[in-house]
């Protein structure tokens, strides 16, 4: 019984999620509700992403929204050049960017900790500013446009439709945060998890049990790669609009707010920091932008990070977690 | 010595990261049942020997035979898979995950799952601490009780070779004997054993045979007994004059 309790417990947080987003728009079906929806399931799904790397085989790789821009700017080409499908798109985005993970992670990860990161970053600022110059192939600071909102056809239907509706957007992308969400605990919870927990922790120690730790990072970048660049598919048929920015910089600290906050390598704590930091922005800007500039959001995610990082280590779910035990440990005292 | 029961042999290793040469002309000998040690001051080259003879660090030159194979281009994972064990230096268990996880990362390269947990159910036998501590992570056990777990997990693959890199390393002289008396307990079980230690007079203590490095080179070598009477080894390694 307590085992079967246990092997449960990983579940309970996102099933509960996906309940309730799924019925959230039954009873507001706002334009804003929907946009805050969206964009949290946006986040959600780059924040596990992220965290496969930076909190299963602890290399925080600040190179990530390289493979969410990529991504995009190739179905910008598939869909508005090819005409290939919204799920074509997404599928050869996820394999181009797996592909470059791969050999990305090559030549990264003999690197290591900090000069990861920062190499990383290197990356990702080059290739924004590639992308800002290549105005043949982008567009450049002028973006490209005109990417195909995807058309959605099933079996019984008679002619396909056009999606074009937030909450029709929703609802297609909706299952692709369960698809992120199962790939990211059939991953962790299993012997490949087991892994890159090992490699985490002592790469030495994981090369004398039998663990090549190289494969296994390159296993998690390329699994995130892929996420990342279907995620970068899909944006690009939702807004129709890629600009360079769509890479740029700020995409990278709100992963790290998000991961380090909730509480990085923990299913539960990316989804609690995911879920908090993409619900909070758009409120704090309804609220009024007259004292919430998005300006101080960066400068405040910048306080709240190191904050995180000197006296929260496991972040917010650790910290429950604390609270929990800490609770559990009175009341059987108490009996 | 040409006979049978030498378990390791390593002729003229050359070895190091990159451009830097750390091993230079290595040659050794382990006969089967016997724990050798290596001996030597920081920086000598002990534990890049270790990890080139297991694999994590490749050989420039040079042959490493095993069980009269040659093995220098062997994966680790087939040295776990043939019988060799190698415990790294330092705190290296995995202190995130319990004892038993532990234990059980020990036993990666195995694939028998029912055999894995009756082999812990007997090595928590034989050492109670991890009976006690096996539900407890690892990263709260203190130094000589993380190094009883990684040599446990060594033991996991049952191997008839176990590399171990300095396991006494900033421990307190109560807990190296106890940790020198189950290496020897190990090895009075049929497992011979390459063992790294700066404590040179601890090691010679158990050992049967004996090698100084210096520098990336063999400095001397013979019996435990012929070193520990030897007046230079007692002037450079024993601090005793």
């Amino acid at each position: 019984m307590n085992i079967s309790k246990q092997s449960l417990r990983p579940f309970i947080l996102p099933i509960v999620l996906l309940v309730i987003m799924a019925l959230l728009p039954l009873f507001n079906q706002s334009g804003f509700t929907l946009n805050v929806l969206i964009n949290v399931v946006r986040w959600l799904i780059f924040a596990l992403a992220f965290d496969l790397v930076a909190g299963h085989i602890g290399s925080v790789s600040l190179g990530q929204p390289i493979f969410y821009g990529i991504g995009a700017y190739l179905t910008a080409y598939l869909a508005g050049k090819l005409g290939l499908g919204w799920l074509g798109c997404m599928l050869v985005s996820a394999f181009f960017m797996a592909l470059l993970a791969l050999l990305a992670g090559l030549a990264f990860f003999r690197i290591r900790h900090v000069t990861f990161a920062i190499g990383t970053l290197g990356a990702a600022i080059v290739t924004q500013l590639v992308a800002n110059s290549a105005e043949k192939l982008t567009g450049g600071a002028l973006c490209t446009t005109g990417v195909p909102r995807p058309q959605l056809l099933l079996p019984f239907m008679e002619s396909a439709i056009k999606i074009s509706k937030p909450i029709q957007f929703y609802y297609l992308f909706l299952p692709f945060l369960i698809l992120t969400l199962v790939v990211y605990l059939a991953v962790t919870k299993s012997r490949i998890g087991r892994a890159f927990t090992a490699v985490r922790e002592d790469e030495v120690r994981a090369s004398a049990v039998g663990i090549y730790p190289l494969r296994y990072k390159l296993v998690a970048f390329a699994l995130s790669g892929a996420l990342i660049g279907a995620l970068g598919s899909w944006q690009a048929q939702y807004v129709t609009v890629i600009c360079p920015s769509d890479m740029a910089q700020d995409i990278t600290t709100s992963l790290l707010i998000m991961v380090f906050v909730g509480g990085a390598g923990r299913l539960s704590g990316v989804i609690i920091g995911g879920v908090i930091f993409s619900i909070l922005p758009p409120f704090l800007q309804a609220v009024g932008s007259k004292y919430f500039q998005p300006a101080y959001q960066q400068i405040l995610y910048g306080l709240i990070l190191v904050g995180v990082m000197l006296y929260m280590p496991d972040g917010l779910d650790g910290l429950a977690s604390r609270i929990l035990r800490r609770f559990r440990g009175i009341r059987k005292e108490g009996v | 010595m040409e006979n049978n029961d030498l378990i390791l042999e390593l002729d003229n290793i050359h070895s190091g990261y990159g451009e830097i040469e750390v091993l230079k002309d290595i040659s050794l000998w382990a006969h089967r049942g016997q724990i050798v040690s290596i001996l030597g001051a920081n920086g000598a080259g002990k534990s890049t020997l270790l990890k080139t003879i297991f694999g994590i660090v490749q050989p420039t030159s040079g042959q490493v035979m095993y069980e009269g194979q040659d093995i220098g281009r062997v994966s680790t994972f087939e040295k776990l898979k043939r019988g060799i064990a190698y415990v790294p230096e330092g705190r290296s268990n995995f202190p995130a995950m319990t004892v038993q996880e532990n234990l059980e990362m020990g036993a990666y390269s195995r694939s028998d799952k029912k055999q894995i947990q009756e082999d812990i159910n007997n090595l928590c036998e034989r050492f109670p601490i991890l009976k006690l501590k096996r539900y407890t992570a690892a990263g709260n056990l203190s130094g000589g009780q993380q190094q009883m777990v990684e040599i446990a997990m060594g033991l996991m693959l049952k191997p008839r070779l176990m590399l171990i890199d300095e396991p006494t390393l900033g421990m307190a002289p109560i807990l190296v004997t106890e940790v020198l008396n189950i290496i020897k307990e190990i090895n009075a079980s049929g497992t011979t054993i390459l063992i790294v230690e700066q404590n040179a007079k601890r090691a010679l203590e158990i050992s049967d045979y004996a090698y100084v490095m210096e520098l990336g080179k063999m400095r001397m070598q013979g019996s435990a007994e012929e070193l520990g009477r030897n007046q230079e080894v007692i002037e450079a390694y024993l601090g005793e004059r």
